[in-house]
C-alpha cells in the first residue's frame, strides 16, 4: 500500500445554500469508498429534511429578483461573471 | 468536464435562438420561467448532469435546488468549487446532499418546488411523478435504459462487435445510453458469438488508471451485485 491510497480522510460537513457553505443540520454520516480498493476516502454529512427546506427557501427567495421572465435570464447567463459572450456576439 | 462546461455554452447559445414569445393571429404564447427547480441527479454521469439540468434551468430563468447523488459527493464539492469561483449568484443554486428518501422527498412533496428534473431508475422515477401530484408539479424523467444495438443483416461482424462492444461496455456499462444489449440476426447468431468471444479479449477489467483496462470496479457495493444478477441471468 503506498502513501496515496493512505491519504487523509476528507470530510464533508456542509452543504450550499444561499451563497455559502453552511453546516448540516442533518446529523448522518456517511463513507465515500473509493470503488478501486474499498478505501473511505471521505466521510459526508447528510442533509436532512430541515436543510432542504432552507434550501427551498433561498431559492424562492432568489427567484423573486432573478426569475421575473426568461428574457432576465438571458441576460443573467450570458453576464461576463458566467463566462458568457455577451448577448451581441 | 468539459462537456460540462460546454452545456452553459449550449443554453446559451439555445437561448439567444429561442423566440420567448410567438403569436398566431390573436393568440400570444409567452415563455416564462416555473420557479424553483428541484434538480435530482445519478451518480454514473456526476458533473455532467449536474451542469446539463442547471444550465436548463438558469435558461429558463429558474432558480435551483440540486440533490447529487450521496455516492458522488467528492465530484459534487469539486464541481461546485468552480461555480463559485465563476461567481455565481447567491441562491440561483442549492446544493443539498443527502439520501433520495430524505432530500429527495422532500424536494418531491415541497410546495414551493414547481418543477422536477430527474435521471435514475424507474421505480423511483413513477414515485416521484405519483408524490408530484399532490402539490401539482412538472415532472421531467429520464430514466434506465437497456438499448439495444440492432446488428443488420449484411453487417461487417469484424467492424460491428468491437463497436458495439465499445458502446457496451461505455463508463464500465454504467450508463443510460450503454448499449447492453445487441439484437442480431437468427442466421448470423453463430458467427455473432463468435466475434463476440473474439473482440471481448480488447476490453479487460481491471483498475481503471491503467489506459488498456476498458471496465473499471462498480461505483457501489450494490451496482455490483446488480451487474453480478445481470451476468448470472445471462448464464442460467
Amino acid at each position: 500500500m503506498n502513501a496515496m491510497t493512505k491519504s487523509a480522510i476528507k470530510t464533508m460537513t456542509a452543504h450550499y445554500i444561499d451563497g455559502a457553505f453552511v453546516e448540516s443540520h442533518g446529523r448522518e454520516v456517511m463513507d465515500i469508498i473509493r470503488p478501486t480498493d474499498g478505501q473511505v476516502i471521505a466521510r459526508v454529512t447528510l442533509a436532512d429534511e430541515e436543510d432542504t427546506r432552507r434550501a427551498i427557501a433561498a431559492a424562492k427567495r432568489a427567484f423573486a429578483t432573478y426569475g421575473r421572465s426568461a428574457g432576465r435570464a438571458r441576460e443573467n447567463l450570458a453576464s461576463p461573471a458566467w463566462g458568457g459572450r455577451g448577448p451581441h456576439q | 468536464m468539459e462537456a460540462a462546461a460546454n452545456v452553459f455554452l449550449s443554453a446559451e447559445t439555445a437561448l439567444q435562438e429561442l423566440p420567448l414569445t410567438r403569436s398566431w393571429g390573436k393568440t400570444t404564447v409567452t415563455l416564462e420561467p416555473v420557479g424553483v427547480a428541484g434538480l435530482i441527479t445519478p451518480w454514473n454521469a456526476n458533473s455532467f448532469f449536474l451542469s446539463a439540468k442547471l444550465a436548463s434551468a438558469v435558461a429558463a430563468g429558474c432558480t435551483a435546488v440540486i440533490k447529487p447523488s450521496e455516492l458522488s459527493s467528492l465530484q459534487t464539492r469539486a464541481w461546485l468549487e468552480c461555480l463559485v469561483e465563476a461567481e455565481i449568484p447567491k441562491g440561483l443554486c442549492n446544493v443539498v446532499i443527502g439520501r433520495g428518501d430524505v432530500v429527495g422527498a422532500e424536494i418531491v412533496r415541497n410546495p414551493d418546488v414547481a418543477k422536477i428534473s430527474f435521471t435514475g431508475s424507474g421505480a423511483v422515477g413513477k414515485s416521484i411523478m405519483r408524490d408530484g401530484a399532490a402539490t401539482i408539479k412538472r415532472v421531467t424523467l429520464e430514466l434506465g435504459g437497456k438499448s439495444p444495438n440492432i446488428l443488420l443483416d449484411d453487417a461487417d461482424l469484424d467492424k460491428a462487435i468491437p463497436t458495439a462492444l465499445a458502446i457496451a461496455f461505455m463508463n464500465s456499462g454504467q450508463a443510460c445510453v450503454a448499449g447492453t444489449r445487441l439484437l442480431a440476426p437468427k442466421n448470423r447468431l453463430d458467427a455473432v458469438k463468435q466475434a463476440i468471444k473474439k473482440a471481448i479479449r480488447a476490453f479487460p477489467a481491471g483498475d481503471p488508471a491503467d489506459p488498456k483496462i476498458a471496465v473499471g470496479p462498480m461505483a457501489s457495493q450494490k451496482q455490483y451485485e446488480r451487474v453480478q444478477s445481470y451476468v448470472r441471468k445471462g448464464i442460467e
